[in-house]
């Protein structure tokens, strides 16, 4: 019966929905740090990688000021600033604005405990911070962040890399 | 006139082979760069603004799997990979329906990218979802009646 077919296929489906999440819990078990199973929004995950830093309540976004391409490429240009990438190093690796420094959102806290001591040398410097671009929230969060570390000029670059690269502007890799 | 959804039609079979090959092919690539990177899968899932809390992770984590099993199960040739497939992107559909709707535009995270969506890429990624379960139906109604594609093959010969 083409029925009873059906509701077999239908069946298997099921099954391999149950299947394909027990095999994903086992793989998140085996991760080097195991992510948890309540889901988390990324400032919820940036609040707590800053509470690893300073014992603070947790920030607001949108205390940085935005500035857009033209004003981005002359401080480029100019190497007036610092400036940081904050997407995940692959993305970085693959390509970024050149002597532009890796702070990742979703790293932060150990990114920030290796690079802390450079930027704290140039506490006063400005600092100008991008990410993909469009959408993309981390640029906003990592500047929020800095602010809430005590750096006092801290500036974001809203087009990020996807206005920066359709733009044909150099870019740096590794 | 002969039904053209018959698995003794050679350009079917033949066409059937090419979806089967793409298709399953484009589910085991990507779950394979999802698997690695489940967060960034979740904020996707998050963003579409539909499951509650408590069930993002857990389809974060099922889904790269899922779709690493299914995709193989269709390119080996059993039927019940086309409808799983075919599932869970009807699921995909309703998602992208719903915000469009709603007039959003949500990074889908289908390849573990991360970037910037609009409406129009999110009707560019309907749209694509509708033809991939239409093609995936066309695998599964050709091959209902058989435990495997493989086993159609050799019955019709």
């Amino acid at each position: 019966m083409r029925y009873e077919q059906y509701a077999r296929d239908l069946a298997a489906v099921i099954g391999l929905a149950i299947i394909s999440l027990a095999v994903g819990i086992l793989v998140n078990r085996f991760r080097a740090t195991p992510l948890p199973l309540l889901y988390q929004s990324p400032q919820q995950r940036m609040d707590a990688q800053l509470e690893q830093l300073i014992h603070k309540p947790p920030f607001k976004v949108s205390d940085a000021d935005f500035i857009g391409l033209d004003r981005f490429r002359e401080i480029v240009t100019q190497k007036k600033a610092v400036i940081i990438d904050a997407r995940e190093k692959p993305f970085y690796t693959d390509g970024h604005v050149p002597g532009a420094i890796n702070l990742s959102r979703a790293n932060f806290a150990e990114d920030y405990r290796r690079l802390g001591p450079t930027l704290k040398r140039d506490r006063g410097k400005l600092i100008v911070v991008y990410c993909s671009g469009g959408a993309c929230h981390d640029s906003k969060m990592v500047a929020s962040a800095l602010l809430s570390l005590g750096f006092p000029r801290v500036e974001v670059f809203t087009g990020g890399w996807e206005d920066w690269s359709k733009a044909g502007l150099p870019v740096s890799h590794g | 006139m002969k039904n053209w959804i018959d698995p003794s039609v050679t350009p079917y079979r033949w066409v059937e082979l090419a979806i089967r090959l793409v298709v399953g092919g484009l589910f085991i690539y990507a779950g394979a760069i999802k698997i690695g990177a489940p967060m960034n899968l979740a904020d996707s899932v998050a963003a579409f603004k539909i499951l509650p809390h408590v069930l993002i992770m857990p389809l974060a984590m099922a889904l790269p799997p899922f779709e690493i099993i299914a995709g193989a199960l269709l390119v080996a040739g059993y039927r019940q990979g086309a409808l799983a497939i075919a599932a869970v992107t009807t699921v995909f559909c309703v998602a992208f329906i719903s915000t469009l709707a709603r007039g959003m535009s949500v990074d889908c995270g289908c390849f573990g990218g991360v970037g910037s969506a609009t409406v129009a890429t999110n009707s560019l990624d309907l749209v694509r979802d509708i033809v991939i379960v239409i093609a995936v139906m066309v695998v599964y109604a050709g091959r209902s009646g058989a435990d495997s594609l493989t086993q159609s093959g050799n019955s019709n010969s």
